[in-house]
């Protein structure tokens, strides 16, 4: 079949209109947040599943690979065309199909962005918990594909902790339908096994998800340390004292510049750690737990804390923090951004030896932290056009990942492997664990042809070649 | 596969080889490992995960049946699983491996029984917030592959989100690790999810890492004695639209308590009794216990009892009695059925209302899940038969589904144990995958042999 050919059929499909080839048009479809670029063959939207059904039956026969798509802010190169071949996206998939709230469910199509269904849930008092800082941007969909976090993970957990159910087209067209919208379906968790793989398994075209009351009261403070190493004993200590804030997100001297320079969020300019402190529940013992926190952080030799009296002042503190990443791309167009996870207690010696490993490689780094979840996001700046730089860059995220195996953690939390750190796996799993994976791989996409040679390793590097 | 005595005498051989002769099951044991009236072909008891994966690797080259034991609790659970090869037991592999209090993991080994663990964390002030009834003897893993859950699963979840990590022995006879030991990590595909409540069929979990919690500084019980079902239900709906997040809401039956509950709450017979428990701060318990008050008169209740410290514990000691035995004087079937939170009373008042046959029930209302005791008149099994396909009618009208877990041999042979769904292929895909030779309790497959 000639691509010609190929675009009449998918336009036979889904409307003309819903299908790019043009060169211009696939320049919006060959990138992520990643630096590399791909483009795809064609760019096609299905407008539901029976649609994506027969693009999925068409790539079928014509071996052609198919890479889901949302809103592209991927940070691994989850979403790039590698092979070419043809780009699913979810855009014209928009539609809230049900809100349940007396069920605790919200039925959706994966185009929807997270924060139009948030501020659709307002309202009615209820939330879906997973808020990545993308949020504003962000598809459902994708959510599902890379099983997103979010600031508020540490008490509520991740996306896949907020899924019901889900519509699939797998590799060959047949829509299935994975877990449901009761508990304790029958059979392997499906679900639980789609959430997370990044597109490889087949493309969602529904979800349903589960709703949460929107707490009673939420108290947010702002603690400002001198050290950043007090700022993260202060986060142990608060976990270990038995308290379970909604959030604890820690900022260093460096994110708190940059944010500062675009959001006048009231951060002191020359803290070395800010952190972030979220209670929420009934308001029955919350003061007590704050003044709690307050002591907590006072042993730590705070040097300033901050109880947001509005829910002004409350939102100025958030919109810095979820605003972190674009505050520094403000101050430096390009960065690398990692991901890497370390248990709680060593998030703090795991940030000054990032701070010694960026110093080490001549490069500038800035971290922000979901410190509860000891998941750290170092922002390594630089120059794209200093190819020299680049490289040093390239080194020191290497070891920033191999240091957060070293501490008892992982090479990512919640930005996935995609192509960016498929050649660390073997840092973390063996050639068996990695076995395994490919097994289940097989089990939903024989062919290799959706969203293909992500996550694993390629084979060299399961042989040790690359790490 | 049955094996002829010849070659089980050898399989025999090497398994001793592999465990230790002390740690095979001699014959006349082995009726400790009996389910649905059969004894399997042999029994061992590996020490740790590289034994178990060589029993694996002994029992792919001799294409021979793998059964995985935890506490032997489930395994009367339907679907029938012939006894028709090795079962293979995790009890000694039950060691604490890592407490990492500090930060709230604990990693242990998959024979560890679920109260030794909770025991072991409450010297921490800490708890695993998994409350499968049969914790005095279920173990860790067969809680995993069981994915089971007890009342507090209404604010805590279920096992799926509490594993951070598992190592699994597997039908290849690899040991490999899943997840770590972080609550955030998407590094690859999150296998954890497939393993549990894959009940032994696609290998063996020998270890697992858990997110643990402290320990609530409060923790009221309230017990509403309720006239009628609708009200308890009603008084759940409530609950769950309130800003309270209690840890349960378990509906029972007159008939499902245990003696001493009955006379407690001085239960009759047509009655419901609601427990909810509120955990947290004090002053969010008190609150919580105040409000459940105001809501309880308000939704009809006949009377409310406050439950904490020394009662508390011994009414939830005392919860886990209901439905831990089946009747044996007579047939009976337990059946768990899972419907939309708005559709319990729908689907419970069914159950209740079955005619021919006495019925019990205890309800997690606020997760929407359903358990009912049946049970028939001696020689009136077919009656179970026909109640499980109403009640399966009945969940599905309700949005869900009803599971038959146990029910005599012979009528649970003319059950439809797996609901109709369109993901079973896939299922079985995946088990062809990881357990390409179909021998690890090959019965249990998800929706049945195809």
């Amino acid at each position: 079949m000639t691509r010609e050919q190929l675009i009449e059929e998918l336009a036979r499909i889904v409307g003309k209109e819903d299908v790019l080839h043009s060169r211009r048009d696939l320049l919006v479809y060959e990138y992520d947040s990643t630096p590399d670029l791909f483009q795809p063959d064609v760019v096609v939207f299905p407008a539901n599943a029976a649609e994506a059904s027969a693009v999925m039956k068409l790539a079928a026969r014509e071996g052609l690979t198919v890479v889901p798509r949302g809103a592209g802010t991927n940070l691994s190169g989850g979403t790039l065309a590698l092979k070419g071949g043809i780009v699913m996206g979810c855009s014209r998939m928009t539609r809230v199909l049900e809100v349940d709230p007396g069920n605790e469910r919200v039925v959706v199509e994966p185009g929807v962005v997270n924060l139009d269904l948030q501020n659709m849930l307002a309202p009615l008092g209820y939330l879906y918990a997973p808020d990545p800082a993308s949020q504003k941007v962000s598809t459902l969909g994708g959510n599902i594909g890379e099983n997103s976090g979010g600031p508020h993970c540490l008490k509520y957990g991740v996306t896949t902790n907020h899924v019901y159910g889900l519509e699939v087209v797998l590799h060959d067209g047949e829509v299935i339908h994975t877990g449901g919208p009761c508990e304790d379906n029958p059979g392997y968790d499906l679900t639980g096994a789609i959430v997370g793989s990044e597109g490889t398994f087949g493309f969602v075209t529904s979800m349903t998800l589960r709703l949460m009351r929107v707490p009673e009261s939420i108290k947010t403070m702002l603690a400002i340390f001198d050290s950043l190493e007090d700022s993260g004993n202060a986060v142990s200590d608060i976990i270990a004292d038995g308290i379970v804030p909604a959030t604890l997100e820690i900022m260093d001297r460096i994110v708190t510049w940059a944010v500062e320079e675009s959001y006048h969020s009231g951060y002191p300019l020359d803290a070395e750690g800010i952190l972030i402190i979220e209670l929420d529940g009934l308001k029955d013992g919350q003061d007590r737990q704050a003044e709690r926190i307050v002591e907590i952080c006072k042993k730590n030799h705070v040097r300033d804390i901050k109880i947001a009296q509005s829910d002004a002042e409350r939102a100025a503190l958030w919109a810095g923090r979820k605003g972190a990443f674009g505050a520094v791309a403000r101050v430096s167009p390009m960065y690398s951004v990692q991901d890497g996870t370390v248990p709680r207690t060593r998030l703090a010696e795991t940030m000054m030896k990032v701070v010694a490993i960026a110093e080490r490689h001549n490069v500038k780094v800035g971290t922000v932290a979901h410190a509860g979840d000891g998941n750290l996001h170092p922002l390594i700046m630089y120059n794209p056009k200093d190819a020299e730089e680049v490289k040093r860059v390239h080194e020191a995220g290497k070891e920033i990942l191999k240091l957060c195996v070293e501490m008892g953690g992982t090479l990512t939390g919640e930005h996935g492997i995609g192509i960016e750190k498929q050649d660390s796996m073997p840092l973390v799993f063996s050639d068996d664990d990695v076995a395994v994976m490919r097994r289940v791989k097989r089990a939903f996409d024989p062919s290799n042809r959706l969203n293909p040679d992500k996550i694993l390793p390629r084979e060299k590097a399961a042989e040790g070649v690359g790490v | 596969m049955t094996l002829t005595e010849r070659s089980l005498e050898a399989t025999r051989t090497r398994l001793a080889e592999i465990v230790g002769a002390e740690n095979v099951v001699p014959g006349d044991r082995l009726s400790a490992y009996s389910a649905f009236g059969e004894k399997p072909v042999a029994a061992v008891l590996p020490a740790d995960e590289g034994e178990a994966a060589e029993v694996a690797r002994l029992a792919d080259a001799e294409g021979v049946t793998v059964i995985v034991w935890g506490g032997g609790t489930k395994q009367s659970i339907l679907p029938v699983q012939p006894r028709d090869g090795i079962v293979l037991c995790m009890a000694r592999m039950n060691s604490t491996i890592e407490l990492d209090a500090a930060n709230l993991t604990v990693t242990v080994g998959a024979g560890k029984v679920m109260d030794d663990l909770q025991r072991e964390l409450a010297q921490a002030r800490l708890f695993l917030p998994l409350d499968p009834v049969d914790s005095a003897r279920s173990t860790v893993g067969g809680t995993l592959a069981t994915n089971s859950s007890g009342p507090n699963r209404l604010l805590y979840r279920t096992a799926r989100d509490m594993v951070l990590g598992m190592r699994v022995a597997t039908p290849q006879g690899t040991v490999v690790r899943v997840g770590g030991k972080t609550v955030k990590d998407v590094a690859g595909y999150d296998m954890k999810k497939l393993y549990i409540g894959s009940w032994g069929t696609l290998g063996a979990i020998t270890a697992a890492t858990f997110r643990l919690l402290p320990i609530a500084e409060a923790s009221a019980t309230v017990a509403i004695a309720f006239p009628d079902l609708g009200q308890a239900c009603a008084m759940v709906s409530a609950v769950l639209a309130s800003f309270m997040r209690p840890s349960t809401a378990d509906i029972l039956s007159h008939a499902a308590l245990p003696a001493s509950m009955r006379s407690s709450f001085d239960l009759k017979p047509s009655e419901y009794l609601l427990l909810v428990q509120a955990e947290g701060a004090v002053e969010a318990v008190e609150r919580q216990k105040r409000e459940l008050a105001e809501l309880a008169g308000r939704n009809g209740a006949r009377e409310i009892f406050t439950l904490d410290g020394a009662d508390e514990k011994e009414l939830w000691r005392q919860r886990k009695e209901v439905f831990a035995r089946m009747p044996e004087e007579r047939p009976a079937m337990l059946i768990k059925g899972s419907v939309l939170l708005k559709k319990v009373y729908d689907f419970a008042g069914g159950l209740m209302g079955l005619q021919g046959v006495e019925t019990a029930l205890a309800a997690h209302a606020g997760n929407g899940i359903v358990y009912g005791l049946v049970a028939a008149e001696p020689g009136q099994g077919e009656r179970l038969v026909a109640a499980a396909d109403r009640l399966q009618q009945l969940a599905a009208d309700c949005g869900g589904f009803a599971l038959p877990l146990k029910a005599p041999r012979l009528e649970a042979g003319k059950m439809r144990i797996w609901p109709p769904r369109d993901d079973y292929g896939l299922m079985r895909k995946i088990k062809a995958e990881l357990d390409p030779g179909n021998l690890w309790s090959p019965a249990r497959v998800p929706g049945g042999r195809a």
